[in-house]
């Protein structure tokens, strides 16, 4: 089968070339990487390609084993399909190599047990270079990702309207209407009055809110700068100094002089100062408030422990709505309700994790784990 | 004119905007604006089990979106006592909410007479007071 014989009539022809020479032409100048393995694992032929894509020296390479042009994440992964296809199964199978450069290559693999005689020999293998291909699939991946949190965002934003809008608007309406009758007793059209401004300047706290929230996203793409943790603390504490004192309330903070983070600077700043403000937003009628900031580094993070004596929450009943936007726990606080989602946002948006902890009437801890 | 009316909704000013209409509308004798749903609740609840039908209310506007307590956590809660309240006892949903998922909710709920959009309307309180 393998030898034709030399056709006759020309020299200078496609037909004048014996198949093995053919065969040697196409195996070194074919596009994707051919090789072969023997069974000890080392290569025993490789193609131009396979030069190519390693940026090795074929004498380098032959001899050597397969395993140390493999990425190491994916020693073991290649390892079982180079164990089966020796076992005489064909395989088939993508694997990331590393060029003598460090370049990552990402490889669609096939392997043919090589048998002669019926007796195993070695591997032949091609493998083609995706790497361009599963650098878009990831492209996508992230697109889609992000495609998907906006729509999720969008919902949100429909629901906010939908419930959160309305209330202020519809309450608006009412009161103008109120307004209107006639024989008003002079208490209730008081009251409507300054229920209307309160209505007004709500809703207008809302629509800032929902438009720093819209911008938080931009906002992220901001380069981050090296800046002091310990600093951003101390400000946020001498900011709240005022409300802090006239609550009655003291506050303690455990930290290094200087902790330097690579962050963006906004996003911490107000990450420490809503906590520091739901700590005395939330304090305890009966007692005075007490509220104690940690600092400290953690390997290669930078962990931010609040403790208060507030009123505390029972998070089995809060459970997962805790940071959801608008909603509020305690009926006599005026809040917001924004706080916490905006600093939940903020630590995903900077890579870090938020925990919480609480005991009714005996306070709550937050601790925010950012990447120093 | 009807005897008692609860208003039950977390938003103090949408007690007293409720209640003020109510009032200017002549449509019942007694107020009752509950601002805690959970208060409310023992209260409707230790009437329905005693029934106590006379100190029930004979019209209830309840919000929805309420901390801890929602309206449809209120609702949940007063369900297995639907027989002792029907009939003596109207509950209509009182919301700013516009959310059309919240409308069909209501509609399915055996408990609830009608749902409303606030602010209440003149018109819709006519409508009330005839039925």
């Amino acid at each position: 089968m393998h030898h034709n014989s030399p056709p006759t009539r020309s020299s200078a022809s496609i037909a004048s070339l014996r198949l093995e020479r053919l065969n040697r032409l196409l195996f070194n100048h074919y596009p994707d990487a051919i090789y072969t393995i023997n069974t000890d694992g080392t290569f025993h032929t490789v193609n131009d390609t396979v030069c190519q894509v390693l940026q090795k020296e074929r004498e380098e390479l032959v001899g050597q084993n397969y395993q140390l042009a493999v990425h190491p994440e994916y020693w073991e992964h290649s390892f079982s399909y180079f164990k089966a296809a020796h076992e005489g199964l064909p395989q088939r199978y993508q694997t990331v190599v590393r060029s003598s450069s460090g370049e990552s290559v990402f490889l669609d693999v096939t392997n043919f047990p090589l048998k002669v005689n019926g007796e195993m020999v070695g591997v032949f293998g091609i493998a083609r270079d995706i790497t361009e291909q599963k650098h878009r699939e990831q492209a996508l991946l992230r697109t889609t990702q992000e495609l998907k949190r906006q729509n999720e965002e969008l919902e949100l934003f429909r629901k906010i309207i939908a419930h959160d809008f309305r209330s202020p608007i519809a309450r608006l309406l009412g009161l103008s209407k109120l307004l209107q009758k006639d024989n008003l007793p002079e208490k209730t059209q008081e009251t409507a009055l300054s229920a209307l401004l309160q209505s007004a300047q709500q809703l207008d706290g809302m629509v800032q809110d929902l438009n720093q929230m819209l911008s938080l996203h931009h906002q992220g793409d901001e380069p981050r700068e090296q800046c002091d943790a310990v600093e951003l603390v101390q400000l946020a504490m001498n900011s709240l100094q005022a409300d802090i004192s006239s609550a009655g309330g003291s506050i303690t903070l455990d930290a290094p002089d200087t902790l330097q983070v690579f962050t963006v600077k906004a996003f911490m700043a107000s990450i420490v100062q809503n906590l520091l403000s739901n700590a005395i937003k939330y304090r305890s009628p009966d007692r005075a408030l007490q509220v104690n900031i940690q600092v400290a580094q953690q390997g290669k993070e930078v962990v931010f422990t609040f403790t208060d004596n507030g009123k505390g929450m029972d998070l089995d009943q809060v459970g997962s709505s805790l940071f959801r936007m608008y909603k509020r726990f305690h009926h006599e606080v005026d809040g917001k309700g924004l706080g916490l989602y905006l600093v939940k946002e903020q630590v995903r948006l900077l890579e870090g994790r938020i925990e919480v902890e609480s005991t009714p009437e005996q306070g709550t801890t937050f601790t925010v784990t950012l990447p120093v | 004119m009807y005897k008692k009316v609860y208003i039950v909704d977390d938003d103090e000013v949408s007690i007293f905007l409720t209640e003020a209409i109510l009032e200017a509308e002549s449509f019942a004798t007694e107020f009752k604006g509950f601002l805690d749903p959970k208060k409310a609740l023992y209260n409707l609840l230790e009437n329905a089990k005693n029934s106590n039908t006379s100190a029930l209310p004979e019209v209830i506007f309840l919000d929805l979106n309420m901390p801890f307590i929602s309206g449809w956590d209120f609702l949940e809660a007063l369900a297995p006592y639907e027989h002792a309240l029907k009939g003596r006892c109207r509950i209509y949903i009182l919301t700013s909410s516009v959310d059309e998922h919240e409308r069909q909710r209501a509609a399915a709920s055996g408990l609830v007479a009608g749902f409303l959009q606030k602010p209440l309307q003149d018109g819709c309180l006519t409508q009330l007071k005839r039925n």
